[in-house]
């Protein structure tokens, strides 16, 4: 097992909860992109989503993908999977995925920041 | 701290008595009993915390049966708190066949690493907090010192209750936890997941402070001074009408606030565990943590940090 931490720009946050459908466990993954309350140093937006997956999830990314018993857009899914891009900054053309078991140590090398108010 | 007890029924009055004064003292503090006066006074305080009476007859041991709490403080704290239909919430990663991977219970959580998608409400409420969507569930893990751990991880996990209808305005919260020292992160939140309803909050804030919030009609907060450092056992009261909002850690009041919190209750709303709506995503560890719809004593808060400091190795004098 290894933990993903993918930024996912705003504007492909359907498309990439379309993806999440296909590579999870059941309809309620089409929420694994939640609000774009993330910033990169330009002020781009992301929705930002970390996990642990098996280890041959990144191999599972690239191949076919089918759809799931639950249904999905599956032209959808595969804007966002053709939009992935293992390591690096986040990129608001791409779905950035950086592996690794620290999730900060992740959100770090994405470069994003998430913008909160106190509470 | 645990109670032992070898009572048969055959024992003389004077040892039943012995220890009956030995458990109330456990029970409401040392010294209690003196106070108390004589061992009627004692036996009717002590039946008061039961639904069904020790009867006729019965020797003490009755008590602690009924209050089903023999040596198992994770049976026996939740139970007293919660006595009487106290609405809230007992979670306990310690606890593992208390976790399932999945929303429904059908996986159980078997090894650290593994995702968790529910774990069982103690409190006896059913309040089970859960988390469908896969990616955003904490992880059951170990900590160094090999005690079981939910480990959020700051981006998106956190796990929400059904709806609690809380009914007064009055709130006890205590957690054992270690948080990371960076950013905003949301312990527990409540009052309908915004912060303009009713409702209270126990955060870490961007200066890793602490902070308690419990809000009426108005808001009152209490802020730490300490920063966040490691494991330690966060205890927060809050009252709408009295007014009062406390702060403790580990075992120690660091700050109160009781100006207004103008009026109302607090909100029925789901419980939510890492997160305030979706941000503030909670970076470290739950070992254990309490809420319950009332202010406890100062005894019964003592013996809740007490128990959850047993879960993080934190010492409580």
């Amino acid at each position: 097992m290894t933990r993903v931490t993918i930024a996912c720009p705003d504007a492909l946050i359907h498309d990439a909860n379309q993806l999440a459908l296909c590579l999870g466990y059941g309809p309620e993954d089409a929420l694994t992109y939640g609000l774009p309350i993330w910033l990169d140093a330009a002020g781009n937006r992301y929705a930002v989503a970390s996990a642990i997956v098996s280890d041959t999830f990144a191999a599972v990314v690239g191949s076919a993908i089918a759809e799931p018993p639950w249904g999905a857009d599956m032209t959808a899914a595969a804007r966002a999977q053709s939009a992935i891009r293992i390591g690096g900054a986040a990129d608001p053309a791409h779905l950035v995925a950086v592996f690794g078991d620290d999730p900060q140590a992740a959100i770090a090398a994405l470069g994003v920041t998430l913008v909160d108010a106190e509470g | 701290m645990k109670i032992t007890t070898d009572l048969t029924g055959t024992e003389s009055a004077a040892t039943r008595h012995a220890r009956i004064k030995a458990i109330y003292d456990w029970y409401f503090g040392t010294g209690a009993y003196v106070a108390a006066g004589n061992l009627g006074v004692a036996r009717e305080a002590l039946n008061g915390l039961l639904t069904s009476d020790i009867a006729n007859g019965e020797t003490f041991a009755s008590w602690l049966v009924k209050m089903n709490s023999l040596n198992d403080l994770d049976t026996f704290i939740p139970s007293i708190i919660f006595a009487g239909g106290h609405k809230g919430i007992v979670i306990d990663p310690e606890v593992l066949s208390s976790m399932s991977q999945d929303t429904a219970g059908a996986t159980p959580v078997t090894a650290a690493g593994q995702s968790v998608g529910r774990i069982l409400d103690r409190s006896g409420n059913a309040m089970h907090p859960v988390q469908a969507t896969s990616a955003a569930r904490p992880t059951y893990q170990v900590d160094g010192s090999s005690r079981p751990v939910l480990r959020f991880d700051g981006v998106d996990d956190r796990l929400a209750t059904p709806s609690i209808t809380w009914g007064t305005d009055a709130v006890t919260l205590v957690a054992s936890l270690s948080l990371t020292p960076t950013g905003i992160q949301s312990v527990i939140a409540t009052g309908g997941g915004t912060l303009s309803q009713t409702g209270f909050l126990l955060s870490k804030l961007s200066t890793d402070r602490i902070r308690a919030r419990s809000s009426g009609t108005a808001v009152a907060l209490a802020d730490s001074v300490a920063s966040v450092s490691g494991a330690e056992v966060c205890a927060m009261q809050g009252d709408i009408s009295t007014p009062l909002v406390l702060l403790r850690r580990n075992g120690a009041q660091v700050s109160s606030n009781s100006a207004t919190q103008g009026t109302g209750t607090f909100a029925a709303s789901e419980f939510q565990i890492g997160s305030l709506s979706g941000s503030q995503f909670l970076s470290g560890d739950i070992y254990g943590l309490l809420a319950v719809n009332r202010i406890l004593t100062t005894q019964e808060l003592r013996w809740v940090e007490k128990w959850l400091a047993l879960k993080n190795g934190v010492t409580i004098a």
